[in-house]
């Protein structure tokens, strides 16, 4: 997220006293910022949730501060305190409350928290500083059914700004020319994907006629960091060949050239990509619920001049590391490194990304810890359980305890499959899980 | 790996940082050779990226160099270049005070922007083209409005069409980095007419030395007509001074008055003050090499791109763009993997484009035969 307005902020001490402030700021700083009443007292409950588990434990005068961010079609609460003793793990997607067990009611608060919004993540974790996002998303109604007719070739066009009813008519035209598995769910949505835009998270370039006919688009996403998420190029009832997908990808190129991402990523390319402007990294398996397995390939772009950087690697992958870092022409310096008996705290977590309607979760690891086996045999079963075909997990191959983690994934029926490059810390190494039973 | 305890809080950078600063792009200059030969395992580099004089200073530069007195290091330089300026005068025809020296041109940039911007004040360049001018505005709060360049060339029009009461400064880089077009001097006049003194005209002429067309204008000659231009020029290109970083600006007496209050004095140290002064004594040699060996090896360039089936563009200054059929951050990765550094485009809005600056022809064969492997 990335709107480009100031965010609501009130900073104030832990404690218990003051959490009527807390939520009082929550629900009026979230209707304020577009939230209907139903979601804002969602985020509200989190946000009372966390605040209060924070302050039962906290020691006291801790400084406390909480930013709303708005993105347009959502709200992320932003807890910022320094932190050394929360318990992470009740952040995990399948973490069971127990009512009988008096110990762990400190932490049910988090694990409805963690229920109630839409995205929970760590922005900064080093030990004693602590970012904790909620993110709650807009309500939208569900697209109305329409007969979009696939517009005709244009003979010109040219390269506008997205305006909403593009936007909107784009929605339509995606659902009835692509596939699903070629862009993200949310894109269908007319009204979010408005407010997608205008929140600023979220950019897209339209190609149109004369009279405003819409001919093709490129949308991308810049939410910080190194790599900018691309989607497409979307051409409707163009010839093959034409070239205004390469006239799309430019002007995604001209806005994000001189930002501060260093790679364009394509997780969901078209046949329209132009593959002069982009370099395949590789594919992964796209599980349909019959069964069926297509090719997901990935593409992407550096935006700057590739400065090599270090990878952390257990022996076990380094042949494959090897081998992905020479296809893809990049100078890297892998340093082995493995888990020999130091100190693990005894809990990990892991953060989910699911998107449901496409059948699709990625891991990551967030929080070492000595259950990262369990804690990942309850992830993949809880997904076979929803009935979610394809699990990813994404190592960060900027971080030694990432690597530690391979050969556990290796033994769990996880398979290395792409390298996405400077994604993270470092670059990330996606592995896919091939369906070992655990 | 544990970490160590901060006394002190942590700053509020969300707050204390300005909006235009936190939306940012900071610079990242290239590694130094050795981590880059390090890095992709190559026991040499060609450097045909920062468009570097592959002469090397002037020999009287050269001897200046290489006798300067370590003691003098403990001294102050000049802190206003005043020699430089006087000999730089002379040679030019103007008053001393109408020029300002500066830490390399990215300096002096910094001296016009501070100088004569303020909140909601704009400046108007082009789009593709050298970027220090759009990112010293931009880092500093101001609009940078960038109109497409025409025919890889500066649009007048273009220009035009983008100033308000709010532009205080058009800039404009003559012969353009990094498409080498240019403006005559009928052009440039026409566009000075047009905006009649209501805003500063810099013009970058940090490879003017390069231009052997007749036609090329010298903006120098032009600022007793027009006390609204500026003119940069710098030593880092054809006088190969650039590991010194000195470079200059010259206006009206007026303007350079104004700038002098924002400038940085004791910026330029006396190294390269006194080498900047020594290559003027051979600089017309110098030049006249220097071009020779542009001419030819630019032509062989861009022969052999042509030969290859790959669009060129070239015009003044001492480097060629090409447009390749990948990705030029790609094509970047596996030339370096050959000891061969070019400037990839994308940075500069030219995707797909790669930069190379003119070097000895060694460089050059070893350039064309690199690119011939992975196209």
């Amino acid at each position: 997220m990335s709107g480009s307005d100031l965010p609501l902020e009130v900073n104030l001490p832990l404690d218990m006293e003051l959490v009527r402030l807390v939520t009082s700021f929550t629900e009026n700083g979230a209707l304020a910022l577009g939230l209907g009443g139903s979601e804002a007292l969602k985020l509200t409950l989190a946000a009372e949730e966390v605040y209060a588990y924070l302050a039962r434990l906290a020691e006291p005068g801790t400084s406390f501060t909480l930013r709303l961010h708005g993105g347009g079609y959502c709200v992320r609460a932003e807890f910022r305190c320094p932190w050394k003793r929360m318990e992470l793990r009740y952040f995990n997607l399948t973490t069971e409350f127990d009512p009988n067990d008096e110990s762990s009611l400190d932490q049910l608060g988090l694990v409805l928290a963690a229920r109630a919004v839409d995205r929970l993540f760590l922005q900064e974790y080093d030990g004693s500083r602590l970012s904790l996002n909620l993110v709650k998303e807009k309500t939208y109604p569900p697209p109305a059914p329409t007969a979009t007719p696939t517009p005709p070739p244009l003979a010109s066009w040219r390269l506008v700004e997205a305006g909403p009813d593009q936007l909107k008519e784009l929605a339509h035209l995606l659902a009835a020319a692509y596939p699903r598995q070629q862009y993200p769910s949310a894109f269908l949505v007319p009204g979010k994907l408005v407010d997608m835009v205008a929140g600023g998270e979220y950019h897209a370039a339209l190609a149109t006629g004369e009279r405003g006919q819409l001919g093709g688009a490129f949308l991308w996403r810049t939410a910080g960091g190194a790599t900018v998420r691309s989607y497409g190029p979307y051409l409707f009832g163009q010839p093959a060949g034409s070239p205004m997908a390469a006239q799309l990808v430019e002007a995604c190129l001209a806005r994000v050239g001189k930002s501060d991402a260093l790679n364009l990523l394509c997780r969901y390319p078209t046949a329209e990509l132009p593959p002069d402007y982009f370099e395949y990294l590789g594919e992964l398996d796209y599980g349909w619920p019959d069964g069926s397995h297509t090719p997901w390939p990935h593409y992407y772009r550096q935006l700057r001049e590739d400065p090599g950087m270090s990878a952390w690697c257990h022996p076990d992958l380094e042949p494959f590391l090897r081998q992905a870092y020479d296809r893809l022409f990049l100078p890297r310096d892998i340093h082995l490194t493995a888990y020999e008996g130091e100190h693990r705290d005894e809990y990990s977590v892991l953060a989910a990304h699911m998107d449901h309607s496409q059948g699709h979760v990625t891991l990551t690891p967030m929080v070492d810890g000595r259950d990262v086996p369990a804690n990942l045999d309850l992830h993949v079963q809880l997904m076979l359980r929803e009935q979610t075909p394809n699990i990813y997990v994404a190592l960060d191959l900027g971080r030694t305890w990432h690597a530690h983690l391979m050969p556990v994934l290796l033994e769990r029926g996880f398979e290395p499959r792409l390298l996405l490059p400077c994604a993270g810390k470092a670059d990330e190494l996606i592995f896919q899980y091939r369906g070992k039973a655990i | 790996m544990s970490s160590l305890a901060v006394s002190g809080r942590q700053p509020d950078l969300t707050r204390l940082v300005p909006a235009y600063v936190k939306s940012f792009e900071a610079y990242v200059p290239s590694k130094p050779d050795p981590e880059l030969m390090r890095t992709y395992r190559v026991d040499h580099l060609y450097r045909l990226n920062n468009n570097e004089n592959p002469l090397g200073p002037s020999p009287r530069a050269r001897t200046v160099i290489a006798g300067f007195p370590p003691p003098r290091a403990s001294l102050y330089p000049s802190g206003d270049a005043y020699y430089l300026r006087l000999r730089l005068a002379e040679r030019f025809g103007l008053d001393p005070e109408q020029f300002l020296v500066g830490n390399g041109a990215n300096e002096v940039i910094t001296f016009a922007i501070k100088a004569f911007c303020e909140s909601g004040d704009n400046i108007v360049t082009a789009d593709k083209t050298f970027a220090v001018y759009e990112w010293v505005a931009t880092f500093s709060g101001f609009e940078a409005r960038l109109a497409p360049l025409k025919d890889f060339g500066f649009d007048d029009e273009g220009l035009l069409s983008l100033i308000d009461g709010r532009t205080k400064i058009v800039f404009i880089c003559n012969p353009n980095n990094p498409t080498g077009t240019w403006w005559d001097e009928a052009r440039l006049r026409r566009f000075l007419d047009c905006l009649d003194g209501r805003q500063i005209v810099v013009v970058d002429e940090a490879y003017c030395e390069f231009a052997e067309d007749p036609a090329f204008p010298d903006g120098l000659k032009l600022l007793k007509e027009y006390p609204n231009l500026v003119v940069f020029r710098t030593f880092s290109k054809m006088f190969a001074l650039a590991g010194l970083r000195i470079g200059y600006l010259a206006g009206s007496l007026e303007v350079v008055e104004v700038m002098r209050r924002t400038c940085v004095v004791y910026s330029v140290n006396t190294l390269a003050q006194e080498a900047a002064l020594a290559t003027m004594e051979d600089a017309d040699a110098h030049v006249a090499a220097t071009r020779e060996l542009v001419r030819r090896e630019k032509a062989y360039l861009a022969r052999e791109l042509t030969g290859l089936g790959l669009a060129v563009q070239a015009g003044e200054g001492c480097f060629v763009m090409a447009r390749l059929p990948m990705s030029d951050t790609l094509a970047y990765r596996r030339l370096m993997a050959q000891g061969i550094m070019i400037r990839s485009m994308t940075g500069f809005r030219f995707p797909n484009w790669i930069r190379i600056s003119i070097g000895l022809h060694p460089a050059m064969e070893a350039f064309v035969q690199g690119l011939k492997k992975i196209l």
